[in-house]
Parts: C-alpha cells; sequence; structure tokens
C-alpha cells in the first residue's frame, strides 16, 4: 500500500474519531442534569449520626444521568434550596431529588399539589418545592428523565409529572409519548428499597435495555413488603439525553 | 547477561524482603488477608454497576437453556428467535445466577428468566408492558387463584395465602409470599408473582438469602426494647423525645451501613436474626423525617443497621 494511501485512511479515521467526539461529547453536555439530595435533617448537623443512604443514591443517579449523556451536576446540604431548584429548573432535561415528598396543601389555591422538601441545612422548617411552582416556572418546557426518590410522588395522584411536560400515560408495546420517562414510589418508601431499585435501574440502563425494561429489570430484587414504584412517559426511551426521538431500536 | 540476571535476582530478594516485611507488619497490626464476603476486591460501590457478566461456556448453558425452556412455556413466554445466556454475579446482593434473554428476529429483549446454582428459577420478566390483552381477572381472589396455580406449576415452593395487591391504574396485580423461618420474617425475601391485567405473567422473583446461625441466647423483647430506646437517645440527642418506638419484632436482616457510612455500599448477603424496631417521629422532626428502623442484634443488642422513612 502507497504512503498515500496510508495518509488518507489514517485522516479518515481521524475525521470519524472526531465527529464521534462531537457527538457523544460537547453535544450531549449542552442536555442539563440536577440531582439534589436532602442530607441535613438526618446528618451530624442534627442529630448525632449521619445517614449513609442518600450519599450512595447522590452518587448512583449522578453516575446514571452521566453515563446516558446529560451535563450533569450535584447539589446537597445548604445549597440545595426551593430558590435553586426553581432556578435551575427551566433549564433541566433530568432532575433527581431524594428528599421528604408528599401531597403538600398549598394555602393559596386551597388544593394539594406533589411538592418535596428543600435541604438549604436546616434540621427542621424546610420550605416545599410544589409541582405548581416548577410547573409556572418550566411553563411546558420539554424535560428527558425525572426521578423523585421520596415518598408518594408516584402515586397516581401526583402532579408532578405534568410540571415537566411528561405525560402521565404508560406508552408502550408501540406507543410514544416522547422521549421522556418518570420514576416515583407509592405510598411510604424507605431508603434501603429506593436504594436497591434506583441501582438496579441505572445499572440495567444501557446497551440493549430502555427505561421500561430497566424498570422491570430493577423490581427484580429484594424488597420491603409493600415497596412499589411507578411510572409514566415512553416505555421503548433510551434515556439518552435530549428532544430527539432517541428511540430504543432493541425494545419492544 | 550474568550480571543482569543477577541483579534481577537481587531485586527479587529485596520484593520478597519487602514482602514479608509488609505481611508481618500486617499480621502484627491484625489487618486481615485473603478476601471475605462483602469486603472482596470487587465489592459493590455506590454509582458503580450491580452485576458483572460472563457468557457461559456451551457445556454449562445448555442445561440452563433446558430448564429456560421448561419455564418459559409454563410462564407462558413467547418461543425467541435467540437466547444469550451469561453467568451474572450480583454485587448488590452478594449471589450468583445464570440469566438467559431471549430476543424476537429483530433482536428485540422479549423476555428474561434466572436460574440459580440449583437451576430454580429466581426471576423472570416479560419485557414490553403488556397491559392491554384479554379478559380481565375479575378481582383479587382470582388473582390469588391464578398465582398459585402459576406457583405451584414452577414449583416455586409457596405455602400459605399470599398478600395480594392491585397495582396502580389497574395495570394488573402483585401477588407475594413473604418467606418465614421457623414463624420469623425473613425481610426482604420470598416468592412474587406479578400477574397483568388478564392473568398473563409479568414477573417472577424468588428471593432466598443464606441465614447465619441463630444466636445461643436470644434477648427477650423488654431487653430489646430498652436498648431500642438507649440507641435512639444516642442517635436524635436532644430530639429523641420527637421520636417513639412503634413496633418491635423478630427478623431477619441483612446488616447494613445505615447508620455508619464507612461500611460496605453493599447490604450483607448472609442475613442475621436481629430485633427490628421501629420508631415514628412526631413535631417538627416529622417534616423530614416518617420513621426509622433499628436492626439490633439478636443475641447481643448490637446495631446491625437500619433504614429510614423520609
Amino acid at each position: 500500500m502507497s504512503p498515500g494511501r496510508w495518509t488518507r485512511k489514517i485522516a479518515v479515521l481521524l475525521a470519524l474519531m472526531a465527529l464521534a467526539a462531537v457527538a457523544a461529547g460537547p453535544a450531549r453536555a449542552a442536555y442539563q442534569a440536577t440531582v439534589d439530595v436532602n442530607v441535613s435533617a438526618f446528618s451530624f448537623d442534627c442529630l448525632t449520626i449521619n445517614d449513609a443512604y442518600p450519599g450512595k443514591m447522590r452518587a448512583a443517579a449522578v453516575a446514571g444521568f452521566t453515563n446516558l449523556g446529560f451535563a450533569t451536576t450535584s447539589y446537597t446540604g445548604a445549597v440545595f434550596t426551593r430558590a435553586h431548584v426553581l432556578a435551575r429548573t427551566k433549564a433541566d432535561w433530568g432532575y433527581y431529588v431524594h428528599s421528604h415528598g408528599d401531597h403538600y396543601y398549598y394555602s393559596p389555591d386551597g388544593k394539594r399539589y406533589a411538592g418535596f422538601k428543600e435541604d438549604a441545612g436546616l434540621c427542621t422548617g424546610a420550605r416545599t418545592v410544589y409541582s405548581k411552582e416548577i410547573a409556572a416556572v418550566r411553563a411546558g418546557r420539554q424535560s428527558n428523565l425525572v426521578i423523585m426518590s421520596t415518598c408518594h410522588l408516584g402515586e397516581t395522584n401526583t402532579t408532578m409529572p405534568e410540571a415537566f411536560a411528561i405525560p402521565k400515560v404508560r406508552a408502550a408495546a408501540g406507543s410514544w409519548a416522547g422521549p421522556n420517562f418518570y420514576l416515583g414510589y407509592l405510598g411510604e418508601a424507605w431508603d434501603s428499597d429506593e436504594f436497591a431499585f434506583e441501582t438496579r435501574f441505572w445499572s440495567a440502563l444501557g446497551p440493549g435495555l430502555g427505561v421500561g425494561q430497566a424498570f422491570d429489570v430493577a423490581k427484580l430484587g429484594s424488597f420491603n413488603v409493600g415497596f412499589a414504584a411507578n411510572w409514566y412517559g415512553s416505555y421503548a426511551w433510551t434515556g439518552r439525553a435530549g428532544p430527539l426521538p432517541s428511540g430504543c431500536t432493541r425494545c419492544l | 547477561m550474568h550480571a543482569r540476571t543477577l541483579a534481577w535476582g537481587g531485586r527479587r530478594r529485596s520484593r520478597l524482603v519487602v514482602a514479608v516485611a509488609l505481611a508481618g507488619a500486617a499480621i502484627g497490626l491484625g489487618i486481615p488477608g485473603g478476601t471475605a464476603p462483602g469486603d472482596a476486591a470487587d465489592r459493590f460501590v455506590a454509582g458503580g454497576p450491580t452485576s458483572e457478566r460472563a457468557p457461559l461456556r456451551p457445556e454449562e448453558a445448555g442445561p440452563v437453556l433446558a430448564a429456560a425452556g421448561a419455564a418459559r412455556v409454563r410462564l407462558g413466554l413467547p418461543l425467541p428467535a435467540a437466547v444469550r445466556v451469561d453467568r451474572v454475579t450480583d454485587r448488590l446482593d452478594g449471589t450468583t445466577y445464570d440469566e438467559v434473554v431471549a430476543s424476537d428476529a429483530a433482536g428485540r429483549s422479549l423476555h428474561l428468566q434466572r436460574f440459580d446454582e440449583r437451576r430454580r428459577l429466581v426471576g423472570a420478566v416479560s419485557f414490553g408492558w403488556q397491559v392491554a390483552g384479554g379478559r380481565p381477572l375479575a378481582d383479587a381472589s382470582s388473582a390469588r387463584a391464578r398465582s398459585v396455580g402459576l406457583a405451584n406449576a414452577l414449583d416455586l415452593g409457596v405455602l400459605g395465602a399470599p398478600d395480594v395487591r392491585p397495582e396502580p391504574d389497574g395495570t394488573g396485580w402483585t401477588v407475594a409470599w413473604p418467606r418465614v423461618v421457623d414463624g420469623i420474617p425473613v425481610l426482604g425475601d420470598g416468592v412474587r408473582v406479578d400477574l397483568w391485567p388478564d392473568g398473563r405473567v409479568h414477573a417472577v422473583v424468588r428471593a432466598e438469602r443464606p441465614l447465619a446461625t441463630r444466636p445461643a441466647q436470644v434477648l427477650d423483647e423488654t431487653t430489646a426494647r430498652q436498648r431500642a430506646t438507649e440507641t435512639l437517645g444516642d442517635l436524635f440527642g436532644r430530639r429523641a423525645g420527637q421520636v417513639a418506638v412503634s413496633g418491635v419484632s423478630l427478623g431477619w436482616v441483612a446488616p447494613n451501613d445505615a447508620f455508619d457510612p464507612t461500611a460496605p455500599d453493599a447490604p450483607g448477603s448472609t442475613l442475621r436474626l436481629a430485633w427490628v424496631v421501629e420508631a415514628r417521629t412526631v413535631g417538627e422532626l416529622a417534616d423530614g423525617l416518617r420513621a426509622v428502623k433499628l436492626f439490633l442484634d439478636a443475641g447481643t443488642g448490637a446495631l446491625l443497621g437500619g433504614d429510614v422513612l423520609r
């Protein structure tokens, strides 16, 4: 083979590598994900011990979003405030929170909305972040992957998916609700169950399995009696960051 | 060349001397050697993968595929165009199983099955979220009857009446037989069958982790409650008045790092007998924390771990 042909081959190879780098790196990095984890109410600052679960779930969520191509940043302690959540949410394509969650009474409207507690470094008296407030800031903006690692926010009356413009449908078996997925829990969910479920979910995502299949695989574990998770969105989505319909070609 | 060989030999001797010295120091300091369960070099670390997999050799795969074929028929799963068989080491649970993933002609994953070393079915799931189907089961009794028949056909070793729970939005049923040994529940273990609304199988799980030797002497409930109250006092300090014991019972538990972040990230793979103490919060503490569980060693009262409900 002549030196000229070698040079051309190397040039083509370099060009392909550059294209791949552009596609896999900076383009994906445009899609922001936020991981907020409440630790203060159960830490040395407030009690006499440190709870190990939040840190582990935080590590799993950061790795999970990053592996899916999101530009992921995590916040905990004093910087995880209601104001911080509402300031970042407009640009979030992915969002994860581990905190105290419920359907909280919102007095201005005289009704309940799904919500969760900020951390803010407070032992008690943390403020609630309501789905209504998130919805107002996001104003219908599309999101990708939203995980509420809290009690109650996977229940059928949750108002949180719509706040992130995720329709409360389970699109499966040939249907499509866009490149999005919402995951939450029913009733009271213990940390050990949330940790085991989420760890298996993140680990299952990747080549060959989409978010819905990862949800199914995550359920194949040991949990406390009564633990239950729920989802909305598209079963056959890859989980990859971005607005394009990156359907999983190997998913049912 | 000769000099070089001597030099290598000298280095070897030096390394040997260093190794012996390090080993001696480790023994003297009481540093454990080798790998113990949960302390292995490949131990699970939060944020990392939960499992490792490797393809089975054909002579190992044959019996597994035969078991999968038989179970597939009983589970009512579709005939695949292709299958892949892996040996999976689950770092989170400390278990090993063989996993058969079936796909259709287009390469789409249809279902998976898992078998333990005795070729017993320990997990199965049918992919695709197939809520729509035939006529829905009439009620919880129908779901129970269907699951009992299925569990018996699959030889899942279930006894007694299961718990039956509807899935949200009418997406099916969850039927569970929690594991109980000599009248004591094994937390997290048991058999679970998930059904689609019309009774087809969505998933099957059988968890049966090993149990440690039962302590020769078990603390009585009064003593356990007293230890729990003391431990809660230590954990909650000046807020101990806002948390109260709501339940005390014996259970087999996986020791964990709930209150000790320096412990391994994965729960222990061998379960231990413990007093399981649940305590509920009141007042302003309840704004961020609903309850805690303490696992107290049934023999010594030592804290083995626990759980948190935010």
